[in-house]
């Protein structure tokens, strides 16, 4: 993984990209994430100042992904991403009804969960109840910035079981930036960011939640634990990892005291 | 072309991502001029300003003393004029991207708005940079004033680059025409020109010597721009260290 610090306009030649790649008969693929704009027939512009991430695969073909990876930004909505947001209301009749989500520093603000897109949900009976302010997690599975609402899912798109998604009881929503919240959402050894995480967990037992909306949920053993896990969290965001760890078992020991 | 008499700009400063409840923010100082702008979007668009194929695009300019006046309305303009065409809108549509720029310490003295108004656009840009809004490259502005000293020989006609308020007061009654000029640079170079925007008396030659100085010290600003943003974005990444 190579980085260096780009604008918008600087140029990216394709050779810096495909260099990276091995000899290989098929022709080299390269994809492109957040942040750089691909103007045919072979210009690359980056749109975004941050850091030029370049990732190299070599399964199952030789390519190269590259995007402007930032830290902050407005989070705006993109299908089967997940989210954290706060149920504000109810409309529709009792056989179709629909809540409407409020999802906290989103680009588009109100997003729409039909209360049958839960697991079980196919009889009304066993459709969950959702109260005003109850917090969800749930999944984006349509949207378009042109067309407006997100619309949401209460389920895992794969196994249409429930997931881990739905309504979150107890516990404390904090705010994170989106780059934060992104690096939550890998493994620690693909990108460096969870390991926050699991520091935490080898110190002290933890739920976790985390939206790309830059909205992070948590409930742990007591109030106060929960708050310093919080704390852990957010004020180790751009700490190098050792420095992360020390910092983390401090606030975790004095939090038990 | 006649040997000018230019003195330099006192170099500017920028600090970005220090205000916490907006997506971007940067803060800007050249001279005496203090500019802070602050950027939130894509955020929802009131109905009646929405645009079906772009993003909406509002610009607010706040004085440092007093109520909003017209010259307010001057400047939203042409930062307007000057940032809107390197923004690319068309990727959030129906969206509104707000722009606020608070003039802490204009720089300017009563008859001019040049050094407020480069001062602005840069402060701008950076505070779009910071909030991630796609751009399609970098704008630099910089502001340029002629003036005829009063010399024991005949008087000669002198320039200042991005004056002090202090140095405007000296020459006030001398100044003879005060330019104001935008470029968007690619990759450092001068690219094309976004804005140019004089008052005064002035010819033809001057104008085009005027785009010449401007462009040295566009790319000069445009580094300091990227020396900013390269240490927001390293002291945001420091987590990939080790």
């Amino acid at each position: 993984m190579s980085s260096e610090v780009i604008l918008p306009g600087d140029p990216i030649p394709l050779d810096s990209l495909i260099d990276n790649l091995e000899d290989s008969d098929l022709a080299p693929v390269i994809q492109l994430g957040p942040g750089i704009l691909h103007i045919p027939p072979e210009t690359l512009l980056p749109v975004r100042a941050g850091t030029l991430t370049k990732l190299t695969q070599s399964k199952p073909q030789e390519s190269v992904t590259v995007y402007v990876d930032t830290a902050g930004g407005r989070y705006v909505p993109a299908v089967h991403d997940t989210i954290l947001g706060t149920v504000i209301g109810r409309f529709g009749d009792q056989e179709k009804s629909f809540y409407r989500v409020s999802i906290p520093g989103s680009a588009a603000p109100i997003g729409i969960l039909s209360s049958a897109a839960f697991a079980n949900a196919a009889s009304r009976h066993t459709r969950p109840n959702l109260s005003t302010g109850a917090t969800v997690y749930a999944r984006i599975s349509a949207f378009s910035l042109a067309l407006g609402e997100p619309e949401l899912e209460c389920f895992d798109e794969k196994t249409g079981k429930e997931g881990g998604f739905g309504e979150l009881k107890g516990g404390m929503l904090a705010d994170v930036s989106i780059g934060l919240a992104r690096r939550l959402l890998v493994p620690s050894g693909v990108y460096g960011g969870s390991a926050v995480v699991e520091v935490l967990g080898q110190l002290v037992p933890f739920e976790i939640a985390v939206g790309r909306n830059g909205r992070i949920w948590i409930d742990s053993e007591s109030c106060k634990m929960t708050v310093a896990i919080i704390k852990a969290i957010q004020e180790t965001k751009e700490f190098p990892k050792e420095q992360m760890e020390e910092r983390v078992q401090k606030i975790i020991k004095d939090a038990r005291q | 072309m006649t040997v000018l008499d230019i003195t330099r700009p006192s170099p500017a400063s920028a600090i970005t991502s220090f205000l916490y409840r907006v997506d971007g923010s940067a803060s800007w100082k050249v001279g005496t001029a203090h500019i802070i702008a602050s950027v939130s979007g894509p955020i929802e668009v009131n109905k009646r300003d929405e645009l079906p194929d772009v993003a909406t695009l509002e610009i607010v300019v706040r004085p440092d003393v007093g109520v909003t006046s017209t010259r307010e309305q001057f400047l939203q303009d042409r930062i307007r004029r000057a940032v809107a065409p390197v923004i690319a809108l068309e990727l959030h549509p129906r969206t509104l991207i707000q722009v606020v720029v608070q003039i802490v310490q204009s720089g300017d003295t009563k008859i001019l708005n040049t050094i407020s108004l480069s001062a602005c656009i840069n402060a701008t840009y950076m505070a779009l940079l910071d909030a991630g809004v796609p751009l399609r490259s970098t704008v630099s502005a910089t502001s340029i004033v002629y003036y005829t000293a009063a010399t024991s020989d005949a008087s000669k006609t002198k320039v200042l680059v991005d004056p002090t308020r202090a140095q405007l007061e000296q020459i006030e009654k001398d100044i003879s025409s005060a330019h104001t000029i935008a470029y968007e640079l690619k990759g450092g170079k001068i690219e094309r020109l976004l804005l140019s925007d004089s008052v005064g008396s002035f010819t033809e030659d001057q104008v085009f010597e005027c785009y010449d100085t401007a462009a040295n010290i566009c790319e000069e600003t445009n580094r300091t721009m990227r020396e900013a943003v390269t240490k927001c974005v390293q002291q945001k990444s420091r987590w990939r260290e080790a």
